[in-house]
């Protein structure tokens, strides 16, 4: 089993490597050899690894401790490194409450570390089903930006340290997922942070500066709350291992969970910690990419999954988590209609989106976790296809905004086509995200209440999407021919489409891979076995015949299509005999003013259901 | 039987080529419970892309010309212009006048013409039934 | 049996419907003291389209118009199999989604303001028919359409009424109209679909409301099959009568105005029924 392992540390190892390469090449472009040389061999461990997994019936890889140098100084020296950067940048940049969540995070490093002398039992790394789909996520997807980054990073100054964060951060991704050690896991959490502030930095234009060290606070004060949820779990249990503490369920104090919940709506960016992912928006396209679909947001989603068998019969803990993802899953997708820039509209669905991750995490059955895991993939994906496409044309038009994408279709065919495919993943039924919903609809009528939070954003979602692929579709009687699209930008879109489309058409062999049993190799196979026949999707009231819908939506937008044939004569618009040109724009539904009342509000909602959330477990566990 | 069933339902488009409104009132009269054209599936869709039967009035000033023709190309085939009253049948109201062309045949091919000024209910629904005629014999054709 | 019911509604849904809309446009006439068309007059009307010129602006158009058809198509299909009611929901929606599109894809100014507001009313109803087919499911504890087997007369009252705005949406009536406003924007999202197009879509609208009907006569039941059909039937025709009542009787809204009524009326409803259940159960 050790091979497997190994293929592991090469994931970690590799991308780290290639970052430092690409550090020291500072001041000089980036080789494109090297950085296709590098995507390949991880996308080659990767699938190597699935194939190993999926095909030869492993559910675990491990690699022990034993016999190895003792990394775990290595693990402290860089966590207590990262939080004396932290220190720094807020010391630099005069951000007191970074400065303070650092030193804090510095102390409490060290006191942690002081507890945990001894007992260490256990693995380095341990890869099951859902760390394989994680290291699938980060490195297919990751891999695609990079090298779309290629083309669209080309003439920028700094291009040596934007593609070593990008490695790096793909990097401590692969490392945070694998970790076995909760501490080893910290570390590589902090690392993410440490690469998306200077990832979102990049331009060090004030603004992005600034929108840096929002995302910096609000990270921290997350981590912050996951080192406090493993001091007191050190204190408890003085072992800290994920392996060791699955089959010792019986200790943890559910008190403790809300701490860990907290430092995952901070990475996953739910209300009221939304902002910072939203202001992330000024960094390059491809760094949103890489936040939004491959990297960083899932991390916090990553967490709750991986901890799901803590709480998932926790009733209070469960409500809590429908709660904040069903408001976060409402208040984006009521932001969301009033944004006309394509990157906030693709924030603030991600925000949605991830909120309703952390809802079929709260049902707390089965169903919830296959939606959660269709959700993340199909997301990720959809997400990677939508902001490379945003990207691509901003790349060429120097804007990102949805008005300016009027007759998209007439000019960039293959860019408007691919966000097509991208929305219509993330909205159209039988796709994975649409499944994901729809279980998590049927779901939820045992907490009948939370139903109302998820309704008013099913529709919105539809209606903020609606309107901008109507921008793309208007037509253009006159205008610029269509442009070819440039092929390193092309070939990530591609790759991405393929594999979302790849995805649909297995959604049924995926679930049984990844969800069936073992998911949690610590729980033992056969949570549920799902015995559907392979056309239909089992969902908790109904079915989802997945297949004939599919056949539907290909026949409606392909065949049908072109076997409709040209009209003889081709009809000009109506408008009342004139032939004048009209000008036309989107419509926004209320004012900006109202957005910030509206976003004020539902922060002060979600900052008093976080309060909840963190003092009515110890209350409980007060009268127990 | 197709054909049969196709002209139970004209819908009809009005348009005022520069009418004094004498006639288009008489149109609009169609529509209330006196005279309820509905009852012969008839619809005013003001909308040339849906329209069966093109009611026209007015003696079609020049700027109106051009906009007429518009509207006339934008409706499909098979269709039937009706020009509704004597301004819209010849111009003779505002014969030899520097602003009109004269009639709505001037500017597209008229299938029938209602005269009267204004022209009466009575004769537009004449009218539309015998262009109904017309209509069913364009559809099969003929 | 339950199979050739479930063909048979497959096939005559939406010729019912198009008899349904013969009757509102009797129900509206007499109304306004008129006689009215031929009970089938929606049928002329559709046989009259598909003997028009084909003619369009741009093909992008056009096949929006065959997609929102073969949604609304699968939607009823799924629902008259007795699937899923939530897939069918939610298909159905894609066909609304598809028709907006459809309407977007044509430079001309009633085309994309109604391709607007035609998303705006999917803001509206959506919900309001989710919830009520979500609190239909928690009562029922199913959400495949042949296992509703219960009346909600008396249990989702409020959930019931809620189907008013709903079909007023879908009906394309008065106060809610908005998409479609003739005498505004020239029959809006419709305004370019000429012909045969604007058949496909008639259709699709009709099996559109078919879905709605249907999804309606599922809070009737009664254990002897007549009266099942009949009393689902009765109730049909019980809230054509309002909504052409309402269609006859109001004007038309605005845009926020239709959001905020409709959804304050539909949610706040359901809140109600929803709520009152819970206290009775806890009670």
């Amino acid at each position: 089993m050790i091979e497997g392992g190994w293929l592991v540390l090469g994931l970690i190892l590799v991308p780290a490597v290639a970052a430092l390469v690409c550090l020291a090449s500072m001041g000089r472009p980036v080789s494109r050899t090297f950085i296709w040389g590098t995507v390949v061999i991880f996308w080659a461990l990767v699938l190597i690894l699935a194939g190993l997994m999926l095909f030869q019936d492993v559910w675990r890889f491990n690699v022990p401790e034993a016999g190895l140098p003792d990394l775990n100084l290595l693990i402290l020296v860089i966590d207590l490194a990262l939080s004396l950067a932290f220190a720094y940048i807020g010391l630099r940049r005069k951000n007191w409450p970074i400065l303070i969540m650092a030193l804090l995070t510095f102390v409490l490093c060290l006191f942690l570390e002081s507890q945990l002398h001894g007992g260490n039992v256990g693995y380095w790394v341990t890869v099951d089903r859902l760390s394989l789909l994680m290291l699938l996520i980060t490195n297919l997807v990751g891999g695609a930006i990079c090298i779309f980054s290629l083309k669209y990073m080309e003439h920028d100054a700094h291009q040596g340290r934007f593609f070593a964060l990008m490695l790096l951060f793909i990097a401590s991704m692969n490392g945070a997922v694998v970790s076995s050690n909760m501490l080893w896991l910290f570390c590589f959490w902090e690392a993410t942070t440490f690469c998306s502030f200077a990832l979102i930095a990049h331009d060090m234009s004030e603004k992005a500066l600034k929108a840096a060290e929002r995302a910096l606070a609000l990270t921290l004060l997350g981590a912050l709350a996951f080192l406090l949820g493993l001091i007191a779990l050190a204190d408890i249990t003085s072992n800290i291992d994920l392996f060791y503490l699955m089959s010792h369920q019986d200790l943890i104090p559910f008190f403790l969970l809300p701490l860990l919940m907290v430092a995952a709506f901070t990475k996953s960016a739910q209300v009221p910690f939304q902002s910072w992912l939203v202001g992330a928006m000024v960094a390059p396209t491809p760094v949103s990419a890489l936040l939004h679909s491959a990297t960083m947001v899932n991390l916090g989603v990553y967490l709750l999954m991986r901890i799901w068998p803590w709480y998932y019969l926790n009733e209070s803990l469960t409500t809590m988590l429908l709660l904040v993802g069903g408001l976060t899953f409402l208040a984006s997708s009521i932001m969301a209609l009033r944004q006309s820039d394509a990157k906030r509209v693709l924030a603030y669905s991600t925000i949605g989106t991830l909120g309703l991750i952390f809802m079929t995490l709260g049902i707390g059955s089965i169903y919830g976790l296959t939606a959660a895991f269709l959700l993340l993939v199909s997301h990720a994906v959809a997400k990677a296809i939508l902001f490379l496409s945003v990207g691509a044309i901003k790349h060429t038009s120097g804007s990102q905004d949805v008005e300016d994408m009027e007759g998209l279709l007439s000019d960039r065919r293959f860019l408007a086509y691919s966000i097509y495919l991208g929305v219509f993943l993330m909205i159209l039924p039988p796709f994975g995200v649409f499944a994901g919903k729809l279980i998590l609809l049927e779901a939820v009528t045992s907490q009948v209440l939370v139903a109302f939070l998820l309704v008013i954003g099913m529709a919105s979602m539809t209606v903020y999407y609606g309107k901008w692929l109507g921008r793309t579709l208007v037509d253009r009687a006159v205008g610029p021919r269509p442009e070819r699209t440039d092929p390193t930008f092309a070939m990530p879109l591609l790759f991405l489409a393929g594999m979302g489309l790849l995805l649909v058409v297995l959604t049924v062999p995926f679930i049984q891979m990844f969800v069936t049993s073992g998911t949690f190799t610590f729980m033992g196979r056969s949570i549920l076995p799902l015995d559907s026949p392979w056309w239909e999707l089992p969902t908790p009231g109904g079915m989802l015949p997945l297949y004939i819908l599919l056949v539907v939506i290909a026949a409606s937008f392909l065949l049908l299509t072109s076997w409709v044939r040209r009209p003889e004569e081709a009809t000009t618009a109506y408008a009342c005999g004139e032939t004048m040109q009209i000008e036309i724009a989107g419509h926004y539904l209320y004012s900006e003013r109202t957005e910030t009342n509206v976003r004020t509000a539902f922060e002060l909602i979600g900052i008093g259901l976080l309060l909840v959330l963190m003092i009515v477990p110890w209350m409980l566990e007060g009268i127990a | 039987m197709r054909s049969d069933a196709a002209v139970r339902s004209p819908w009809i488009l009005h348009f005022d080529t520069g009418s004094c409104n004498g006639c288009d009132l008489e149109v609009w009269a169609l529509l209330t419970p006196r005279y309820d054209v509905e009852r012969f599936g008839m619809v005013n869709k003001a909308n040339p892309k849906h329209a069966d039967v093109l009611l026209i009035t007015g003696p079609v000033s020049l700027k109106a010309a051009p906009r007429l023709k518009a509207l006339y190309e934008q409706t499909p085939e098979p269709k039937v212009v009706i020009a509704c009253g004597d301004c819209a049948s010849n111009g003779v109201p505002f014969y030899d006048c520097y602003n009109v062309c004269g009639g709505i045949d001037q500017v597209v091919p008229v299938d029938l013409y209602v005269p009267g000024c204004s022209c009466r209910p009575e004769a537009i629904m004449d009218a539309v039934v015998q262009g109904i005629e017309l209509w069913r014999k364009k559809v099969s054709g003929q | 049996m339950t199979d050739v019911v479930s063909l048979l509604l497959l096939a005559f849904g939406p010729l019912a419907i198009g008899l349904l809309l013969g009757v509102d446009r009797r129900i509206t006439a007499r109304m306004q003291n008129r006689v009215g068309p031929p009970l089938l007059q929606p049928f002329y009307d559709l046989a009259k389209l598909f003997r028009k010129d084909r003619r369009s602006t741009n093909r992008t158009q056009v096949s929006f118009a065959v997609a929102a058809l073969l949604l609304q198509m699968a939607a009823w299909c799924v629902f008259a199999l007795g699937g899923d009611l939530l897939v069918a929901f939610f298909v159905s929606g894609a066909g609304s989604l598809a028709l907006a599109l459809g309407a977007f894809s044509v430079r001309s100014a009633y085309s994309q303001i109604g391709a607007q507001r035609e998303l705006l009313q999917m803001l509206s109803y959506e919900p309001i028919l989710l919830l009520a087919l979500l609190v239909l499911g928690w009562q029922s504890g199913t959400f495949m359409a042949d296992a509703q087997d219960e009346s909600m007369l008396f249990l989702l009252p409020l959930v019931i009424i809620t189907f008013v705005p709903v079909l007023a949406i879908k009906m394309q009536k008065s106060p809610f109209d908005l998409a479609t406003a003739h005498q505004e924007i020239v029959s809006g999202v419709y305004v370019e679909f000429a012909g045969p197009y604007y058949g496909l879509l008639k259709l699709a609208n009709w099996f559109e409301l078919a879905l709605v009907f249907g999804f309606l006569s599922l809070f009737f039941w009664d254990q002897n099959v007549y009266v099942s059909i009949v009393g689902k039937s009765l109730l049909a025709f019980l809230f054509l009568f309002v909504t052409v009542l309402l269609d006859n009787s109001t004007a038309r809204l605005t845009r926020e105005q239709m959001v905020k009524y409709a959804l304050t009326f539909g949610l706040g409803l359901i809140a109600v029924n929803v709520l009152a259940i819970i206290v009775e159960a806890a009670l």
